[in-house]
């Protein structure tokens, strides 16, 4: 049986070989895809920057409260579900700990 | 009073970066690592459920590292270290999915039981070989990589030389970075 039969592990290994190559691409194929793209280069840069500027000033909110690895709270933001309208999300144990996954300031 | 042989080998150990290290370090990312950490994000959320976007994807994964939820393991690249946890973030997102949906998770099944998870990853896989329908290098190459194979056997099989084979890696990074450049996949 051929990893085709099985979509989830052939794209286990697909990504993970394209990460890598992501990873080790020379900088003059990152410049030469680029140029091919014609986006301009410090729109895209900016786009990035400022998602970094954003997850480092959330970790400096909520510095006080870093959640624990893996920790299972806090599905909502990512199903669009807020907390408060979820009634188990008050009786969950974990309900007052921080999300596991952050709230971005969108 | 005597050091202890763990203490010794603790003392000998190089210390795990702090907030502030991962902080400058993502402050120092030169603008090709900016495009290779976006393309990583958005090659990794393509089959997500829940609507979670490269953005998020990334966000988390930086969130993570500068809490230290993640720690970063002294002499891991951080654009390395980052793209290992979007991945698991990945993992852990499609474990949410399941519970929000009161899925049971299945547990070492290699995903043949979970055929939302499957039918997600059957969706990016015919994405990520449409942006190479024009190329047959390219595509024996990534249907190659998803059988797992590793690079000696992908040319053996396919009749490729080292030459072809190198160039056609080449190819298939550009790809992925002008699609990581671009608003949207195919």
């Amino acid at each position: 049986m051929t990893r085709m039969s099985y979509p989830r592990s052939g794209l286990t290994a697909l990504l993970d070989a394209l990460e890598r190559e992501l990873l080790a691409a020379p900088v003059e194929d990152v410049r030469d895809a680029w140029r091919e793209t014609g986006r301009a280069r410090n729109i895209v840069c900016e786009e990035v920057r400022a998602l970094l500027k954003e997850a480092i000033a959330a970790s400096e909110d909520g510095s006080a409260a870093t959640p624990p690895p893996d920790t299972c709270a806090g599905l909502d933001r990512l199903l669009g579900v807020s907390r408060k309208l979820r009634p188990e999300a008050h009786s969950h144990p974990r309900a007052s700990a921080v999300p596991a996954w952050s709230c971005r300031r969108h | 009073m005597a050091s202890t042989p763990q203490q010794v080998k603790e003392w000998g150990r190089p210390a795990a970066p702090t907030r502030r290290d991962v902080g400058a370090a993502l402050a120092a990312l030169s603008e090709e690592d900016l495009v290779r950490l976006r393309a990583i994000a958005r090659l990794r959320a393509r089959s997500l459920p829940g609507g979670m976007s490269w953005s998020d994807l990334l966000h988390e994964a930086v969130l993570r590292a500068l809490t230290g939820a993640r720690p970063w393991p002294p002499g891991v690249p951080l654009l390395a270290f980052l793209a290992g946890v979007m991945r698991s973030l990945c993992d852990e997102q499609w474990r949410r999915h399941r519970r929000h949906d009161h899925l049971p998770t299945p547990h070492d099944s290699g995903g043949v039981d979970d055929p939302e998870r499957a039918c997600a990853a059957a969706e990016a896989l015919a994405a990520i070989q449409r942006l190479f329908a024009s190329d047959a290098a390219a595509l024996m190459v990534i249907t190659g990589l998803i059988s797992g194979m590793a690079a000696e056997d992908i040319r053996r099989h396919y009749g490729l030389t080292a030459v072809e084979y190198d160039t056609t890696r080449r190819r298939i990074r550009r790809t992925l970075l002008r699609h990581g450049l671009a608003w949207s996949w195919p």
